[in-house]
């Protein structure tokens, strides 16, 4: 009998200490979101959009924030994690992906501001000269999520090389109604496209991956810069008139920011402010 | 365009694609598999041809080969792979690396197999005057048979679920639908649908896996 209760007691000793032990946790958190100064930030690892926000960074910590950085390595969980709250805020997408995403998963997401660049795209090749030199069956790598596959379908057809099928919002391979080069038209990861451009006669991509490989912009067969194509940083919605985001935006839009973008991707990503 | 076309016009195609990979990879692996596998039994310390500098190199070898996440291993070897295809993009391509990642596997697996197989029959045969090839063939490899499918089946799925990842350079395959048509482009039927394919398609090599190894066993 006195060996039962021992145990009940100490059972109840634990459960106590567990909540004890929750109880600190909490409040620790609380604590922190009280003094508004910690800012979850989420980014893609492979992403030049990192390297913007970490010059912002910078200034956000001498400005007295504590920034938590988190690094995904796909497009859709850093939205997911804004969604549920792990991270506050997200930098990687433009506004054509955000609306995207939105449609698809509750429109629960928001962009801070106005958009901070805009992003160059550009049709690339090792072995071609000239966009002229594209020939009936050629291999064309271009990108594989929903709007820079939009966007790089688009400017195959502004060339007169693909039709699509009209009204279509964002195209895949299968709106292609008439491809008169037989163009193999791959479906790869952004940076595959850039190692693989060996195999591959033309390459549709963002310029700013092609860059950051050590290519230059003069090795574009065609490039333009997508006006649409808005880089933004993203919040849930009702979050991006905060304080904080003000704070954020602000940091995003600086001198430095717009310096790294001159000096290192001039024409590439070109800045709104 | 509604699921169903869409289902109809990316999925058939893709398991065709994925299963053409599945196919000629595991014909290439079984045959290297099976050389490297032998060579390791042999060459082992109580081997019946020890040799140290063969079996420590091929062992070293096998780790390093195993050591790559095969996603890596896909772009790391994309010089070796423009050597033996030309390309580094599409199926055939892919099959390279596929066939990399699951060779040295199987080797060991195999490897394991044979270790596994009761010494005094080795004695027996030695003892009856059989010669190297024929205590190979005729005792080690008749009596790891049925274990041996068993590894096979193992390495089989495995290859499957590495398709996917082939996918990211352009090979295609379900696993590639899955991630572009499903989970990038927001489309939980696709993502879903394709699973539940790869779902059958292992199911059946298991299954046909497990029915020969009993067959065999008997």
């Amino acid at each position: 009998m006195k060996r039962k209760s021992s145990i009940f007691v100490w059972c109840l000793v634990t459960i106590i200490f567990m909540f004890a032990l929750v109880g600190c946790g909490s409040s620790e958190t609380t604590a922190s979101t009280d003094t508004n100064k910690t800012i979850k930030f989420g980014v893609n690892s492979g992403n030049t959009a990192t390297e913007v926000f970490n010059v912002a960074a910078e200034k956000l910590k001498a400005e007295g924030y504590t920034v938590k950085l988190t690094e995904f390595n796909d497009y859709i969980t850093p939205n997911k994690a804004v969604e549920d709250g792990t991270i506050d805020y997200n930098f990687f997408q433009h506004i054509p992906y955000l609306k995207a995403y939105n449609e698809n998963n509750g429109n629960k997401l928001a962009y801070i501001g106005t958009g901070l660049y805009n992003l160059s795209y550009g049709i690339f090749s090792i072995n071609l000269k000239s966009i002229n030199d594209v020939k009936d069956g050629m291999k064309v790598g271009i990108q594989n999520d929903p709007t820079n596959r939009s966007t790089s379908l688009h400017m195959l057809q502004d060339l007169g090389l693909i039709k699509l099928k009209d009204g279509v919002e964002l195209p895949t391979l299968l709106d292609i109604v008439s491809n008169p080069k037989h163009l193999n038209i791959i479906e790869m990861d952004e940076a595959s496209i850039v190692n693989a451009m060996k195999d591959l006669d033309i390459g549709c991509v963002c310029s700013e991956k092609w860059v950051k490989a050590g290519n230059t912009m003069d090795q574009a067969l065609i490039s333009k810069v997508d006006k649409v194509n808005t880089m933004v940083v993203v919040t849930t919605k009702g979050n991006e008139n905060s304080e904080t985001a003000k704070k954020i935006d602000e940091a995003m839009k600086s001198a430095e920011v717009k310096k790294f973008l001159e000096e290192h991707y001039k024409g590439v990503m070109v800045p709104l402010f | 365009m509604d699921a169903i076309e869409l289902l109809r016009m990316v999925l058939m195609p893709s398991l065709g694609q994925t299963l053409f990979m599945v196919i000629v990879t595991t014909i290439f692996s079984t045959i290297i598999g099976f050389l490297l596998g032998i060579i390791l039994t042999l060459t082992k310390e109580n081997g019946l041809k020890p040799n140290k500098i063969i079996y420590k190199l091929l062992d070293a070898l096998i780790n390093v080969i195993r050591s790559f996440p095969f996603i890596i291993l896909i772009v790391a070897i994309i010089p070796v792979t423009r050597a033996i295809v030309g390309t580094s993009i599409g199926m055939k391509a892919a099959i390279v690396p596929l066939t990399v990642a699951m060779a040295p596997f199987l080797a060991r697996l195999i490897e394991t197999n044979l270790d596994e197989v009761n010494p005094s029959l080795v004695e027996a045969a030695q003892s009856f005057g059989a010669s190297r090839t024929q205590i190979i063939f005729k005792v080690l490899i008749v009596e790891a048979l049925p274990v041996i499918v068993s590894s096979l089946t193992l390495s089989i799925i495995s290859v499957i679920g590495c398709t996917a990842m082939a996918g990211v350079v352009g090979a295609g395959g379900l696993g590639a639908v899955a991630i572009t048509y499903g989970y990038q482009n927001f489309n939980d039927t696709i993502m879903y649908s394709t699973v539940i394919v790869l779902i059958i398609v292992v199911q059946l090599v298991q299954m046909f896996g497990t029915l020969s190894y009993k067959k065999l066993k008997k």
